[in-house]
């Protein structure tokens, strides 16, 4: 049951160029948050912006949200310049949730920028899992873009030991593209049961192409612009072949996702 | 012993019940159709039966899968939106939405907003709704193009308007409200024949249209390039509407709508004529909003000594 919540900032840290980390204590300890969810901030007084914005849960510790936010417009600045113990207007728990299937051992997951926070959320959960082999996969475009790990590793148990970086011009971490190194796990590897992805349009596609031609079963989490994140407005529709009860060929990203079947959107 | 404080002659409490035509509301407060849905999706935050009513989203014969995306961005004290009127058409909405919505909030006061192509298209979606049970008023969306008539909207061409009004009023004995575009050449003019037409009562107004463009991708943002312009930006806009349409009619049953963000523009609107107000946009941004709307208005009418929306509806005229 989704609620509207006054918390207060506990951590707020600069991670990477433009990208914040924040931790909000919230009412109760967060166990009714599942990685997928996401919640809507209401935007601060400084942004002179209406209406609430989005952002994917990226980890829940100590009756916390953890957020990771890139800051590129209005909201996202504003944010980033909070100071700790200011309040902050959330509503949430909103969306579904990844519903992994238990035989799913072996999962990878590519985030591409901050489409990322989500998998941080679902890595934790799953990295107490002694079963589970699973790699994740954080891609920017330059170094700058992505957290230095020996930094933030230690302090934020969110990040975890089996994430690897990638960037386009190979500054940090793997060089290439997500789907580029993906492709280059392929080859190395034996197929992992499952993929799931968040990011750029673009990264999706090609990711949904290499997953089909090997029959790999894959989930995306998507991102369209929301107005009421809530089911009511039908503002964030993402094309789908087949759509759902009132449509034939759109879905709702805030209530029927963010989290999708592959085979359910067209990207 | 728990602390007894007689009542005194002097304590005030201001009601905050209003009517339009025939229909009594326990608030002045309507939910805006195509914000709340169908009624249930805010539930958790804020139970529906608070409102004075809910216009859900509107209906139309056939389902409508709406414009392509993106289908909203925010603007300068507002958004656009190009929903373009998706919805699960009038066989599932009276046959499962309706009905599960009463179900669960049998004290919540439903209005059903339809849209139609043709005069025939409205007075069927008028026909369909008198078989249902629980729907406190029809409002017409006049903001959609008559295909009979070349395209031009319902609520921009005084005959369409009259002859839709007109049969949609001879299928039901349901209240009937119009809601206007405030893009009317002559609002006053659609109102006054609507009225004659055999309305109940006139919604001034709905959203105003317009565009944005991406500076960086060098097109414009909405999937359907134009949009509605809705939020704080349209209020005074809306206002005036409002306003010329009680001036000219005096006593006309009137709802204002359009940037409510506060109880500060609901109230003006009352001043200007409005037995009550629609409020869209500003659930979006706090979906409990109505918590603070009643208490706002309350204070305002005790600090001004009127006991009933009536004490202060028009004074502004
Ligand atoms: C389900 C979901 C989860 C998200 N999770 C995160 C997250 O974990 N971290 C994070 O940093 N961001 C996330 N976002 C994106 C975030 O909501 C936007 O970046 C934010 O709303 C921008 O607000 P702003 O006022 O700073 O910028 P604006 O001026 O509103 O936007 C700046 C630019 O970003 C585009 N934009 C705005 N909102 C969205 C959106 N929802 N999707 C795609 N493009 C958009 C605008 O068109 C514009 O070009 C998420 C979005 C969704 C829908
Ligand atoms: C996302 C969205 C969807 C809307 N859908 C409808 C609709 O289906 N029918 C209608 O009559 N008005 C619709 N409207 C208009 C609102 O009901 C309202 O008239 C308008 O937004 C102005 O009020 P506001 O400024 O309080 O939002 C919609 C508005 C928005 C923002
Ligand atoms: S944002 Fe309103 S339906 Fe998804």
């Amino acid at each position: 049951m989704k609620k509207i919540e006054t918390g207060k900032l506990a951590v707020i840290k600069n991670i990477a160029n433009s990208l914040t980390y924040l931790k909000i204590k919230i009412e109760g300890n967060g166990e009714n948050y599942a990685p997928g969810n996401f919640i809507t901030i209401l935007p601060p007084a400084s942004s002179a912006r209406f209406l609430r914005r989005p952002f994917s849960v990226a980890g829940i510790s100590d009756g916390s949200i953890e957020l990771i936010i890139k800051s590129i417009g209005p909201v996202t600045e504003s944010l980033a310049s909070l100071t700790q113990g200011t309040e902050i207007e959330i509503m949430g728990p909103l969306g579904n949730s990844y519903q992994i299937p238990e035989n799913i051992k072996k999962l990878w997951m590519i985030g591409g920028g901050t489409g990322i926070a989500s998998i941080l959320f679902l890595n934790s959960l799953r990295s107490g899992n002694s079963v589970c082999i699973d790699k994740v996969l954080w891609a920017g475009k330059t170094k700058g873009a992505l957290p230095s790990m020996e930094l933030f590793a230690p302090q934020l148990e969110i990040f975890k030991k089996n994430i690897a970086f990638a960037t386009d011009d190979g500054s940090a971490g793997e060089k290439g593209r997500a789907p580029e190194v993906l492709l280059q796990w392929l080859e190395k590897e034996h197929n992992p049961d499952a993929i799931v992805s968040c990011g750029p349009r673009e990264m999706m596609k090609e990711i949904k192409k290499i997953a089909d031609k090997r029959a790999i079963p894959t989930w995306f989490s998507m991102e369209e612009f929301m107005a009421c994140g809530s089911g009511a407005c039908a503002g964030c529709a993402v094309p789908s072949p087949y759509g759902s009860m009132c449509s034939s060929s759109y879905l709702k990203v805030c209530s029927e996702g963010p989290v999708f079947k592959s085979s359910e959107v067209i990207l | 012993m728990k602390n007894f404080k007689p009542e005194s002659k002097t304590e005030f409490k201001a009601q905050l019940y209003t009517r339009i035509g025939k229909l009594m509301l326990d608030n002045p407060f309507i939910a805006a159709s195509g914000t709340c849905g169908y009624g249930t999706e805010y539930a958790d935050i804020l139970p529906p039966e608070k409102w004075g009513a809910l216009v859900l989203k509107t209906v139309t014969v056939k389902q409508r899968d709406g414009n392509k995306p993106p289908r909203c961005c925010e603007t300068d004290s507002g958004m656009l939106n190009s929903i373009g009127l998706a919805n699960c058409g009038i066989e599932q909405f009276t046959k499962e939405k309706l009905p599960e919505f009463i179900k669960k909030f049998p004290n919540a006061k439903p209005v059903v907003s339809i849209a139609g192509e043709t005069t025939e298209e409205f007075v069927l979606l008028t026909g369909k709704l008198a078989e249902s049970k629980g729907i406190n008023a029809i409002e017409l969306n006049f903001s959609c193009p008559n295909v009979s008539k070349g395209g031009i909207h319902f609520g921009a061409d005084t005959s369409s308007a009259q002859e839709a009004v007109k049969e949609c009023r001879k299928t039901t004995q349901l209240p009937i409200w119009v809601k206007i575009s405030p893009t009317a050449p002559d609002p006053v003019k659609i109102a006054s024949i609507c009225m004659e037409s055999g309305a109940d009562a006139i919604v001034a107004s709905n959203t105003v249209p317009g565009m944005v463009i991406d500076i960086w991708k060098e097109k414009p943002i909405l999937g359907n390039i134009t949009g509605g312009l809705s939020g704080p930006a349209i209020f005074p806009i809306s206002l005036r509407v409002a306003y010329l349409i009680a001036k000219s009619i005096p006593g006309i049953p009137l709802i204002g709508c359009g940037g409510v963000s506060n109880a500060d523009k609901a109230i003006q609107f009352i001043l200007a004529g409005c037995s009550a107000v629609e409020i869209g946009t500003a659930v979006f941004r706090s979906p409990n909003i109505l918590y603070k709307f009643m208490e706002e208005i309350k204070s305002y009418m005790e600090k001004m000594g009127y006991s009933k929306i009536d004490d202060f509806k028009g004074k502004a005229l």
